[in-house]
């Protein structure tokens, strides 16, 4: 899976979990223009993509994401790793 | 004019304005005031001269929020930093219901927390009963892995903690399996208010003292508001607690009998589990 197909399977995650159209997601996006992306939202979001990639994402690091792009980067970091 | 102890916040901080309201020990010495972080809870413009006469703010960090017009307060303001206070390990399943839409009088909408698996057994067409014990029987299939959740929520944590003067978690963390402390995922309950108000007094006001009837007779009206009365109650709400989550957890208060308070308009009551799942929560609209 490429970068491109990685982020538009990311963004339909979001999508579903956040009931909002995925087309509207772009790398850029940040928690902060999605309504209802809060901390604790997160969290579930984190699970949720760790469980349809099946990947591991590093803890920590999950919470110093910038945007929807730093989160396609990280999870490519971490299939890259397994 | 009395000096302003300010509250600023999410509606956490309104419950902690008003307990602070309640308390004559401070309102004889301050003006208690509250300023909304998010605009949904009233004007987050403060009034002018509003922020140059804080003495002590209470400011309470969020993902989204930290206080504006931090460069206007006066130099000698005491200012005491604490998280917003949210909960993810009893809800793993709390999605955005989109049914949930604001009506009039109920502003935050009947449906204010979505639960992703009864959502999906309705499109399957289950209702009531049967759609609550598909619910109960399929819980386990779709949990995220609830010992990765719990190692991803003290992350948050951790990285919360590092942002803040006061951290209530320690407690929670101490006493959530035992206790309800949580109406919803962002709602603690009027219990943990009031003790993380205790905190914020003792850390802005450390020479402050009480008489011993005058935080019991606070405390007593703050953790029975009477309905109807216009008091801040967190606990209007309580939402469900999946049986597999309590299992797997081990929470010694989330029993099949215990009752949630469920305060939307036509569903004024208490509720059992399945009550509350298949008599409000899984039932079809009907236009």
């Amino acid at each position: 899976m490429n970068d491109d197909m990685l982020f538009h399977k990311i963004a339909r995650i979001i999508g579903d979990r956040l009931m909002i159209d995925p087309s509207r997601i772009t790398r850029e996006t940040t928690a902060e223009d999605v309504d209802g992306w809060d901390s604790i939202t997160h969290s579930l979001l984190m699970l949720e993509v760790e469980r349809q990639l099946g990947v591991t994402l590093a803890t920590e690091q999950m919470f110093e994401l910038e945007n929807v792009g730093d989160l396609v980067d990280l999870v490519a970091g971490a299939r890259g790793a397994a | 004019m009395k000096p302003v102890l300010l509250a600023y916040g999410n509606c956490q901080s309104v419950a902690l304005t008003a307990i602070a309201n309640d308390l004559p020990s401070i309102t004889d010495q301050y003006e208690v005031r509250y300023l909304p972080s998010h605009p949904a809870l009233g004007s987050i413009e403060p009034e002018p001269g509003l922020i140059g006469r804080c003495e002590i703010v209470w400011e309470q960090i969020g993902v989204h929020q930290q206080l504006p017009f931090r460069a206007d307060l006066p130099a000698n303001a005491r200012c005491v930093r604490f998280p917003e206070l949210s909960f993810a390990l009893l809800w793993p399943l709390n999605c955005n219901d989109p049914r949930n839409v604001p009506e009039p009088g109920v502003h935050w909408g009947h449906y204010p927390y979505g639960d992703r698996l009864a959502l999906q057994l309705m499109d399957e067409g289950l209702f009531g009963t049967a759609g609550y014990q598909a619910w109960v029987e399929r819980g386990a299939s779709v949990t995220p892995d609830l010992h990765r959740l719990f190692e991803v929520e003290m992350a948050r944590v951790r990285r919360r903690a590092a942002s803040v003067d006061l951290e209530p978690m320690t407690y929670i963390l101490e006493n959530w399996q035992t206790k309800r402390l949580f109406a919803t995922l962002n709602h603690p309950s009027n219990a943990i208010l009031w003790s993380l108000c205790m905190q914020l007094i003792e850390a802005s006001l450390p020479s402050l003292s009480f008489p011993d009837t005058e935080i019991a007779a606070a405390q007593k009206r703050f953790m029975n508001p009477i309905p109807g009365a216009g008091a801040i109650d967190m606990d209007w709400f309580q939402v469900v607690v999946h049986p597999f989550v309590a299992e797997t957890f081990g929470l010694q208060w989330c029993t099949e009998d215990a009752l949630y308070r469920c305060e939307v308009p036509g569903q004024d009551r208490q509720l059992t589990r399945a009550e509350f799942m298949s008599d409000y929560y899984m039932v079809r609209k009907v236009a």
